[in-house]
């Protein structure tokens, strides 16, 4: 049966725009987020029912006149506890594979990922310095976002100037070198001030590791506006993207400024990704496998990658943050390590299947 | 419909001169073959043509200097195909042929009614209807040659500039996409441009020769006048006999020894 529909679609020659073809990906990435979300939500020590979490949610909205049963407790676990980690976790993730893609289209290197030209390197170095130097946790937790913020910011400059130096913006290979140089230099610097503190290592190699566990609406409010902004940035770039695709010259010879949109598209990549790093640390895999994911699953136009890497990018973090915190609870589990242990076998599912499907 | 002059047009590229003060004029709805030796600047002039290197001199099409126009501009009078064209082997036919509007939407604006019509246009011109769904890396190399010509054609450009169209298909596609360039020509009135290797094909297909050595403009005039004996040993260092005429011209290559 469905053939015929195909064959009636080739006779009459019809044009199915890629903006209605995405309707069905985007609904379903939608959906998925939510039902994170109420993962997020429901998940954890202490039992918070789903009925309950809806009439508290509804409770909120005025005129409705729902009455929540909830204890405050529970109240203080829901708001104060499960339901930030959850909008951090959504942030973040979606912004991390909304910034994996992003890059992956500018530099048409599928390799790449969000932290190629030293964001978190130089939020790595920040984030140490912060820790060794600025006295103790409880301020030094204020300090923290700030530093690894400007930490990022002066390691994707450095890799920027460099790469200019080099020819960048007429040649990306020249800016990934610059990248890997920068990379190499801040890691070092952060290793020696790293063994030069060695109290602070635990704390560091922490941090290092990602970790959403500290989040409150603070972590959400400072990080928030950058994410926003970035994202919606990002996206309105995503059709110059698929015209990237075709070469520098070709998309030059269309009507694009290809040096304007690739320094757009990274600074907007570098400031989003910068904010998720310093409330979330090195959370890794993340920017590489949801944008490969939905490219094998879905396809490659980076009008469907990038709305769909902020939705299943988000959604996936969250549901790898419970993962981080129930598989070993009462402790956790850094939530990089759950990113990549899960995120690795199932990216090669993924790849296998789409082989053997072409 | 549009023209173009080229004047005094030089390029220097990382220092060495690639074209030195090349003059040439091109008539609306013209077929124009650039010819010449490896290196003798073929790329470059249409390179520079379609405002993708810096040059001295300058470009006017229909009298109007093209040196202030946005890329934009340019990419809504000329349409250019490099050699090899990139190819993303995931992205499917339609939206490829979609790239060629990308001059008329807003860069941040989506596509509407009148960009359908021209890629639909386009596709059904080029005989795509059928594959619009298929992926690029699932074309053969005939079907991709034309999927990127309907993408010319989706720009809705009045210059078609084409740098070596016939590269690396064989003698039975090669005919078959100069005939397809030679109808939508006629059709769309195009100007076309295009840089080749094969002199025998050049002759046949265009209304002029333009012969480049060494960066210079050497020779300019209807095909029976520039692939001549003389001009195609002086200047490729070959040893030829031209038979035929008109449609029917051939290079042919005789060997010297033996």
């Amino acid at each position: 049966m469905t053939s015929v529909t195909g064959e009636q679609v080739v006779e009459t020659g019809a044009v199915v725009p890629v903006g209605r073809r995405s309707l069905v990906p985007i609904v379903g990435a939608i959906v998925f987020a939510i039902g994170a979300a109420l993962v997020g939500l429901l998940v954890g020590p202490v039992h918070l029912g789903l009925g309950a979490i809806t009439r508290e949610a509804l409770s909120h909205v005025p005129l409705l006149h729902v009455h929540s049963d909830m204890s405050a407790t529970d109240k203080a676990i829901l708001w104060q506890l499960r339901a930030p980690r959850v909008v951090l976790g959504l942030l973040v993730g979606g912004m991390l594979a909304l910034a994996g893609g992003s890059y992956q289209g500018v530099f048409r290197n599928p390799l790449v990922d969000p932290y190629l030209l030293g964001v978190a390197a130089g939020a790595g170095l920040g984030a140490t310095l912060a820790i060794a130097y600025g006295g103790g946790t409880v301020d030094s937790y204020d300090l923290l976002p700030l530093a690894a913020f400007l930490g990022a910011a002066v390691g994707v400059a450095c890799s920027t100037v460099l790469g200019h130096a080099g020819g960048g913006s007429r040649n990306p290979a020249g800016l990934v070198l610059a990248g890997v140089t920068v990379v190499a230099f801040l890691t070092a610097v952060q290793t020696f001030v790293q063994q030069q503190h060695t109290q602070s290592l635990q704390e560091v190699y922490s941090w290092i590791l990602g970790r959403l566990g500290t989040a409150g609406w603070h972590d959400v409010a400072i990080s928030a506006p950058y994410i926003v902004i970035s994202s919606a940035g990002l996206i309105a770039y995503r059709r110059v993207l698929d015209v990237l695709a075709v070469g520098d010259d070709e998309a030059a010879s269309l009507g694009v400024n290809v040096r304007r949109t690739r320094l757009a598209v990274v600074v907007f990549a570098t400031i989003g990704t910068a904010a998720a790093v310093a409330v979330s640390g090195l959370i890794g895999f993340v920017g590489i496998i949801v944008p490969h994911t939905i490219r094998l699953a879905i396809g490659s136009s980076y009008r469907i990658v990038l709305p769909l890497s902020l939705l299943v990018g988000g959604g996936f973090l969250v549901l790898a943050d419970v993962i981080a915190r129930t598989v070993v609870s009462p402790a956790e589990l850094p939530i990089g390590v759950v990113t990549a242990f899960f995120g690795a076998p199932f990216f090669a599912i993924v790849l296998r299947t789409s082989r053997s499907f072409s | 419909m549009s023209g173009f002059v080229v004047s005094d047009l030089s390029v220097t590229l990382g220092g060495t001169e690639i074209l030195h003060s090349v003059d040439a004029d091109v008539a609306s709805g013209e077929w124009v073959a650039l010819i010449g030796p490896n290196g003798a600047g073929k790329s470059t002039l249409l390179r520079s043509i379609a405002g993708l290197c810096s040059y001295g001199g300058s470009i006017a099409i229909d009298g109007r200097d093209v040196a202030n126009w946005s890329r934009r501009e340019i990419a809504r009078r000329i349409a250019f195909v490099p050699q090899a064209p990139l190819l993303p082997a995931d992205m499917r036919v339609r939206d490829y042929v979609m790239l060629g509007r990308t001059p008329h939407i807003g860069e941040f604006a989506a596509e509407g009614a009148a960009d359908f019509e021209a890629v639909d246009r386009a596709m059904r011109r080029l005989d795509l209807g059928h594959l619009a769904e298929r992926r690029l890396r699932t074309l053969s190399g005939g079907e991709q040659q034309r999927a990127v010509l309907a993408r010319t054609l989706a720009q809705d450009a009045p210059i078609l500039l084409l740098d070596e169209p016939t590269n690396a298909l064989d003698i039975g596609r090669q005919q078959q996409v100069l005939e397809l360039v030679s109808l939508l020509r006629a059709q769309s009135e195009l100007t076309v441009i295009s840089a080749m290797h094969d002199l025998t094909l050049a002759s046949q297909y265009a209304d002029r020769l333009l012969l480049l050595a060494q960066g210079r403009l050497v020779a300019a005039g209807p095909p029976h006048e520039i692939a001549t004996e003389a001009l195609v040993a002086t200047h490729y260092g070959a040893n030829v006999r031209i038979v035929g005429e008109g449609g029917a011209l051939a290079v042919v290559p005789v060997r010297r020894s033996g």
